[in-house]
């Protein structure tokens, strides 16, 4: 099994899930973060003051999948999320040693 | 049989006795029994149970212990108000020393009582030790407030109520302290406010805990504690004696219906729970209201008196605890203030002799609630129940203008605006003043992202935006820059009115913001604030967090819908106020980020200019243009003039290209005054026109040009004009200030139009035009040319003639467009810049409306001092900023008025000629 972890533009969340439910995703975690790659922070003026805006607004949407649907689910979250600019995001992709739901106590692929 | 073998058979049998006796009353619960009944039942047969127990033991052990022990029920046992799976509280009172069989039989009643299966409490204390106990842990002491004799000496349990009485009389001031602390810390923990949305039956705000409160508080005070002998003692009033009851037995229902159904103790009301609970109890709901809604406001209709009730309650105990002076002086210190309200030390009330007028006008309640909120004083508990049951009661509370005026007036108060709004909805106030409110009242929002009740939300809502005044971020900073925060709070006071019916609540929100204007008789134009707000109070967090909120075309429909910056800022403001009220850390930086970002991306198209907010990355573009120069003068002139560029084309061009364009504006001779250059833009399929003139006030250049511009065919797709900073003449080598075009800028307070010294005062304006040559396919440098020279003849030209425009058949309108026509509309706005009155102007597109625009504003006598024009998608945004003759704001409403219907009209004539036409008509 592998973790997917996408950091992507927030607006792009809505078009990834309805993707991804219909490529059969079940389930996914979706966190509201900030941070920067090559699409640095900047610092912004308004009415004669600084503020920082060191970090920028993302998404992290997470999801688990069997190893066979990786390549499926990361073409629609890059079919998705591309713009083409600087600032579209990234994907990681992690092996997963267990899963286990915690109701039912099954484990591996039945408990994602 | 000895323990811990086995369970003994008169244990089996108590267990058996317990089980189905609580059986047996779960049918009676089920039945329609009341919970009083229930609970008395329930603790009758526990009482049953463990006087046989206890009788058991004590044969077992040593009849003789009966001199030396008594068995005392505690808590919700002494109360006689057990749950059906409440815990048992008991202590096991003994005189003299700790004996081994004092010692045995303590273990047997403990092992018996679990093994019958009951959850035991347990203590094994002497008079002496339970009543100094009580003083370390005031948990201890209310239980032992609700001590009741069940089995063995009850010479020594007198005794032991004898001396805690006398303990309490002692202490009470600390032991008050101590009680109302330890409830406090719980609420904390279980709730603050009586509206949540997972309310604790029992420890949340307005729970059961309140009740026992009172009572705590009674026994200390008066040596009661029964709701009936407070009433007799004058603790508390029929009414409230009245309301305690009811809503305690409320409480009991429901809290045995929990208890029975979960087959154990759950005091906590989960949302499955709550539907459950409505079922069950009947609530049927309707088209508006789900039955959970339903049955949810009914108990926070009774949480909330209770609250209420023991706020009260706590209130009169902390004055008293200050000590019998206190409360005795209070009356002597009480002044009048006038002929119908009088101030003591800690509260204001309305004199006796007044309260039968003031509690039918509603505008001196809200004087009173004005005055009590200004002297920070607790509104006395007669003159509250007074004004609330007038509320209750009588129709006839005459809601007048006056009342609205001071009402409006308040809400322009940011000083203790939230628990007065508070006190006013408590006291059924709020809803004579807005009837809307009324429905809002513990109105459940059945959604897993509220935590709060509609009436809670608003109100938190408005105590929020209040929170923003110190804020030091863009979004405090907004707020504290709102002129008109009544319009803004009304606005939050309304915002989810129209939820709870079957229509989109935007929409009845709407509608009940037309109406509350109407009833308020608010001007026009506040109403219209605050329908607005009130009806896309979700637009712009749905836009911030749903859609790019740098996509251009978006920004500026979203704009154009908003209209002005003022608007804009309220609804900004808004926005953070209402997410920041749903629950605590739900506007986290993250959503506030985004939200601040698209309000920064909109307020720059309706200002025309980037002027609130630059990125420090122009700074360097500004040292690269200057760094052109090796001349120290000229590279302050190169600067200053470079900082007063359009931002957009200081990012856009190279560093270079921008110090060779202003270096040509080193005018040679005195006849000479401008500088035109005609491309490309690198990159992109448009060209520009870029013009640095010497200007003076009233030459129409900037209309003139534009017309020129449209007359040979080419597509605006922006236009600015801005003044630069000085102007630089080689004939007496030297640079002439002007004054900056930061005086375009509000932070500068004393700057006025570079206009302002006289009308022939010469300026250096900065004109830049893109445009799409939509004659040519590509445009070749002989067109550029012909552009340039077409401009080069305009400039120098003293009198130019108008353009000619060329006849252009049937103007293509494209479905896109037809589909999606932006409204046409014009706003006005003197808040923004301290220098000039802009006016933006929402239309969609035709070749030559630059040019009617400009000459509309011209012939109207207006100088333009800046302008932004662009296209978004369909939308164009066109912004000018405008003074009259003598370069002040043109302030007068009339003229205004004027202003936008000329311009409106002017702009209608040229986009829709033929609908303009038979409008005429008509």
């Amino acid at each position: 099994m592998k973790k997917i972890e996408a950091i992507i533009r927030h607006f792009k969340l809505d078009d990834i899930k309805t993707s991804l439910t219909e490529c059969g995703v079940e389930g996914m975690t979706i966190t509201e973060v900030k941070g920067f790659g090559r699409q640095k922070g900047h610092t912004e003026m308004y009415r004669g003051n600084e503020y920082a805006i060191d970090f920028v607004p993302k998404v992290k949407v997470e999801v688990v999948v069997p190893e066979e649907k990786l390549r499926q689910v990361v073409e629609t979250i890059m079919g998705k999320a591309q713009t083409g600019q600087m600032g579209d995001g990234k994907i990681f992709v992690s092996d997963l040693s267990e899963v286990i739901r915690i109701r039912t106590g099954e484990t591996g692929k039945e408990a994602v | 049989m000895t323990s811990g073998v086995g369970i003994r058979p008169n244990v089996l049998e108590a267990r058996q006795r317990w089980r189905e006796g609580r059986d047996q009353l779960k049918i009676v619960h089920e039945s329609g029994g009341t919970g009083r009944e229930v609970c008395r039942a329930l603790s009758d047969l526990q009482d049953s149970i463990l006087t046989d127990l206890y009788k058991f033991a004590l044969d077992a052990i040593s009849p003789d212990l009966v001199s030396r022990v008594s068995l005392v029920l505690l808590g919700g046992n002494g109360r006689q108000d057990i749950a059906p799976y409440s815990d048992v509280d008991l202590m096991l009172l003994y005189q003299g020393s700790l004996t081994d069989d004092i010692g045995e039989f303590s273990r047997r009643i403990c092992q018996d009582v679990t093994d019958a299966g009951m959850q035991l409490g347990y203590s094994v204390r002497t008079p002496r030790e339970a009543c100094t106990m009580s003083l370390t842990d005031a948990f201890i002491f209310s239980s032992l407030t609700e001590a009741r004799f069940l089995a063995g000496n009850q010479e020594l349990f007198e005794s032991f109520r004898g001396r805690f009485k006398r303990l309490a009389t002692r202490k009470t001031p600390n032991i008050i302290k101590a009680i109302i602390a330890a409830r406090e810390k719980e609420r904390v923990e279980y709730g603050e406010t009586v509206y949540l949305l997972r309310p604790n039956v029992k420890r949340s705000r307005g729970g059961l805990r309140d009740i026992h409160l009172i009572r705590w508080l009674g026994f200390v005070q008066f040596g009661e504690k029964d709701i009936d002998a407070l009433l007799n003692n004058g603790a508390i009033s029929t009414a409230d004696s009245k309301q305690l009851k009811g809503s305690w037995e409320f409480l009991l229902r429901v809290r045995n219906e929990m208890h029975f159904h979960a087959d154990r103790a759950n005091d906590g009301m989960g949302r499955n729970e709550q539907v459950r609970l409505a079922e069950r109890f009947g609530f049927s709901g309707d088209d508006a209201l789900l039955s959970v809604e339903e049955f949810m406001r009914e108990y926070f209709r009774y949480t909330s008196r209770i609250r209420y009730i023991c706020d009260h309650f706590v209130n009169k105990s902390v004055r008293r605890k200050k000590g019998p002076a206190t409360s005795m002086l209070e009356p002597l210190v009480t002044r009048q203030i006038d002929q119908h309200f009088r101030v003591g030390p800690t509260y204001i009330g309305v004199a006796p002799s007044a309260i039968d007028e003031v509690k039918k006008d509603l505008e001196q309640v809200l004087r009173l609630m004005q005055l009590a909120c200004l002297h920070g004083k607790n509104l006395e508990h007669d003159s509250w129940i007074e004004i609330r049951h007038e509320m209750l009661k009588n129709p006839e509370v005459k809601f007048t203008r006056e009342t609205a005026r001071r009402f409006m007036a308040l809400l322009s108060n940011t000083q203790g605006l939230g628990p007065l709004l508070r006190r006013l909805h408590e006291m059924k106030v709020l809803r004579k003043i807005i009837p809307g409110f009324e429905h809002a009242r513990g109105l459940l929002q059945f959604n897993e992202y509220h935590k709060y009740t509609v009436d809670e939300h608003s109100l938190r809502a408005v105590e929020n935006v209040i929170e923003f005044e110190n804020d030091p971020s863009i979004l405090g900073q907004t707020y504290r820059r709102i002129k008109e925060k009544n319009v803004l709070h009304m606005a939050l006071l309304l915002h989810d009115l129209g939820k709870g019916f079957p229509e989109d609540h935007s929409e009845v929100g709407r509608r009940i913001a037309a109406e509350t204007g109407e009833r308020f008789g608010l001007p026009d134009d506040q109403t219209e604030t605050i329908k607005f707000l009130v009806h896309s109070h979700l637009v712009m967090s749905h836009l911030a967090f749903h859609r790019d909120i740098n996509d251009q075309a978006m920004v500026a429909e979203f704009a154009s819908n908003v209209g002005s910056v003022q608007v804009l800022s309220m609804l900004f403001v808004l926005t953070c106020a209402d997410i920041s009220a749903v629950g605590p850390g739900v506007l986290n930086p993250w959503k506030q980020g985004l939200l601040t970002q698209l309000f920064l991306n909109a307020s720059n198209l309706l200002t025309g200019e980037h002027e609130n907010a630059f990125d420090k990355r122009y700074e360097r573009i500004f040292e690269m243009v200057a760094m052109h120069s090796d001349d120290p003068e000229e590279q302050d002139w190169l600067r200053g003039n470079a900082e007063n560029l359009p931002k957009n084309y200081c990012a856009t061009h190279d560093p270079e290209h921008v110090a060779d364009q202003l270096l040509k504006l080193k005018f040679e001779g005195p006849d000479e005054e401008a500088g035109i250059w005609v491309g490309p833009i690198k990159d992109s399929n448009l060209h520009e026109l870029c013009v640095g003139k010497i200007s003076t006030r009233r030459d129409g250049i900037f209309y003139k040009m534009m017309g020129v511009v449209s007359s040979m065919g080419l597509q605006i797709i922006s236009a600015d004009i801005k003044p630069l900073g000085s102007i630089y003449r080689k004939s007496d080598a030297s640079f002439s200030r002007t004054k900056p075009a930061s005086a375009l800028n509000r932070n500068d307070a004393a700057s006025s139009s570079p206009y302002d010294d006289s009308a022939k005062k010469e300026t250096l304006m900065w004109y830049w035009v893109r445009y799409q040559d939509t004659r040519l396919k590509g445009s070749t440098p002989a067109r550029c040319e012909e552009i340039r020279q077409k401009i080069q003849s305009l400039v120098s030209e003293k009198d130019p003639k108008p353009p000619k425009f060329g006849s252009v058949w049937k103007q293509a309108e494209t479905k896109a467009l037809k589909l999606s026509r932006p409204e046409i509309r014009v706003k006005t706005n003197n808040e923004t810049v301290d220098s000039a009155t802009i006016i933006d102007v929402f239309s969609y597109d035709k070749p030559g409306l630059l040019y009617k625009l400009a000459k509309k504003i011209y012939r109207l006598g207006l100088d333009v001092t800046y302008a932004s024009s662009a296209l978004y998608g369909h939308q164009v945004i066109s912004v000018f900023y405008v003074t009259d003759e003598q370069g002040n704001k043109i302030r007068n409403k009339n003229q205004l008025q004027i202003i936008k219907r000329e311009i409106g009209k002017a702009v209608r004539d040229f986009l829709e000629p033929q609908q303009a036409a038979d409008e005429s008509k008509l």
